[in-house]
């Protein structure tokens, strides 16, 4: 995994296998994510997802989050892309990309990570 | 990341803090996408512009800029706000949101941006062929790329901001040759063809390869009989439903025979008619308390085929509510050539500067029929409002009441 903006995060994990439009997808004021087959809060969680999709608006829905105290403890992508990545970085919250797209899969089963940007590593339970 | 001596300058702060804090974003963020340099761009289109979509974060971030003295230092323009600036009470608009919208919109203004919250900040001005620009607002970056030859990535609202303060965004992505060679060839059958020409037909293949496609570049085959509207709904809806920025579509995209030679291998994706109405019956367009047309910003010559439908009905249905968004600029070229008015006889209320996407206003509706593909994506989900597509030539099935 490559780190887009460093930190370290430890506890639960939310595992979402479709791409993520974080306008009309994620409540910034509740941190509430709803896709078609999801339905749970991201705040203070490890987020595991392919890449955003959608709105360019995205950006402002991740600083919201943090605005608001909702924001996930960390994100982990397949592909980084500049809306994710820019809400991160004016947002703070640490980001990785790189992630195989099977092992979304295989991290359904865990509850729980340790998620350390400084190398790299997704340690899930 | 390599910089210039000019933005060793700016990174260093001797052009003041507003400028210093945009480069090291523009830096962080391409650095993170794999950019070793940052380069020029012409014009800028920030998205992100709605208090609804940004609310009170998005409002102080873009006050805070502008109260650090920021300045854009190349052409800028901004997407839809919130409401109509001059007619937001007869939208229902509450006051504290309209003086909450108001405040977003001078900051951008004192900052230089143009006054006109558009999402078509081509028709504002016209990109011309390999030019370099840095634009929010997925529909209008689809145009960009797809339609002027223009090179953007999809910016994220706040980079957009930033570079245009630095007049620079990174160099990665589609600013790259080798990421603008298509990579899954899209075929369409017969009638998908033919259907090409009505915006909707265009925007519900659009809903449906953003979803097959993702975030990769797709050729479209065969489509050679879209026209200017129908390419706009298209690429606004397969960057709702994708993450596209680009399609080739042969015969149209700048440049296309020879991103076409670059491309070694591709997938084959048939599309058939029936993809195209599935994405029309996944709601039902019965009694709908609104029908709209104008996402993207309609154009005069949308706004023409409205009002053909609307002439071609005995009687309009008057319990429906039918809204146009659209442009400041449009508007008054509709408006010369007698266009608002003609519509307003029908009971078709203009709204300008924003959309049914980006209003808080839209929570009212129950039920909407649109012949935007995009807003079918965004509307239940910004606003939980049940949605329904229909392609032009059956909006008339819709408008007209009893008797045709």
């Amino acid at each position: 995994m490559r780190v887009l903006v460093e930190g370290e995060a430890r506890g639960e994990l939310l595992v979402c296998s479709e791409p993520i439009s974080p306008l009309g997808e994620i409540d910034p004021l509740t941190g509430e994510l709803r896709t078609r087959s999801l339905k749970a809060s991201i705040s203070g969680r490890i987020l595991v997802f392919p890449w955003g999709r959608g709105s360019t608006v995205g950006s402002y829905v991740l600083y919201a989050l943090k605005h608001y105290g909702r924001a996930p403890s960390a994100i982990v992508v397949v592909r980084a892309d500049p809306i994710i990545a820019t809400g991160c970085v004016i947002s703070d919250i640490p980001l990785a990309e790189g992630i195989e797209e099977r092992d979304i899969v295989e991290l359904k089963k865990y509850k729980h990570a340790f998620f350390n940007a400084r190398r790299g590593e997704l340690v899930a339970w | 990341m390599l910089l210039s001596r000019e933005e060793e300058k700016m990174w260093n702060g001797e052009y003041g803090p507003a400028v210093e804090k945009a480069i090291r974003v523009v830096v962080r963020v391409g650095e993170s996408l794999g950019a070793t340099q940052l380069v020029k761009v012409s014009h800028v289109h920030a998205s992100g512009i709605s208090y609804k979509n940004v609310g009170e974060p998005g409002r102080l971030f873009i006050k805070h800029l502008a109260s650090m003295g920021a300045r854009v230092s190349v052409f800028s323009t901004m997407n839809p706000a919130g409401m109509d600036l001059e007619c937001w009470t007869q939208m229902g608009v509450p006051q504290e949101f309209a003086q909450a919208q108001r405040e977003i919109v001078e900051s951008l203004v004192k900052m230089g941006f143009h006054h006109v919250p558009t999402c078509t900040p081509y028709l504002i001005r016209r990109p011309s062929l390999g030019e370099r620009l840095a634009w929010g607002e997925s529909s209008a970056v689809g145009m960009a790329n797809t339609y002027y030859g223009a090179t953007t990535n999809r910016e994220g609202g706040p980079l957009a901001l930033m570079s245009a303060i630095v007049g620079r965004t990174y160099y990665a992505g589609l600013h790259l040759k080798e990421n603008r060679v298509p990579r899954v060839r899209i075929v369409l059958d017969e009638r998908v063809r033919r259907g090409l020409g009505d915006p909707g037909v265009a925007g519900a293949l659009g809903y449906v390869v953003g979803e097959i496609v993702g975030d990769t570049v797709p050729l479209l085959e065969g489509a050679r009989s879209m026209n200017f509207d129908s390419i706009r709904a298209y690429v606004a809806a397969a960057g709702a439903t994708g993450n596209i920025a680009l399609t080739v579509i042969e015969g149209i995209t700048p440049g296309w025979r020879e991103l076409l030679k670059m491309s070694d291998s591709m997938e084959r994706v048939q599309v058939e008619w029936s993809d195209i109405t599935r994405v029309f019956e996944q709601a039902r367009a019965e009694s709908p308390d609104l029908v709209f047309v104008g996402c993207p910003h309609a154009t005069v010559s949308e706004m023409k085929m409205l009002l053909e439908v609307l002439e071609g009905c005995k009687r309009v249905r008057s319990d429906i509510e039918i809204w146009v968004s659209t442009s400041r600029n449009v508007y008054l070229e509709a408006k010369e050539i007698g266009l608002i008015e003609r519509l307003a006889r029908f009971g078709v209320i203009v709204v300008r500067d924003t959309c049914p996407m980006v209003s808080p206003v839209t929570a009212r509706f129950r039920r909407v029929v649109t012949v935007s593909a995009k807003s079918l994506f965004y509307l239940p989900r910004t606003n939980g409002v049940e949605t329904s597509l229909v392609p032009f030539n059956m909006l008339g099935e819709v408008l007209c009441g009893e008797g045709g």
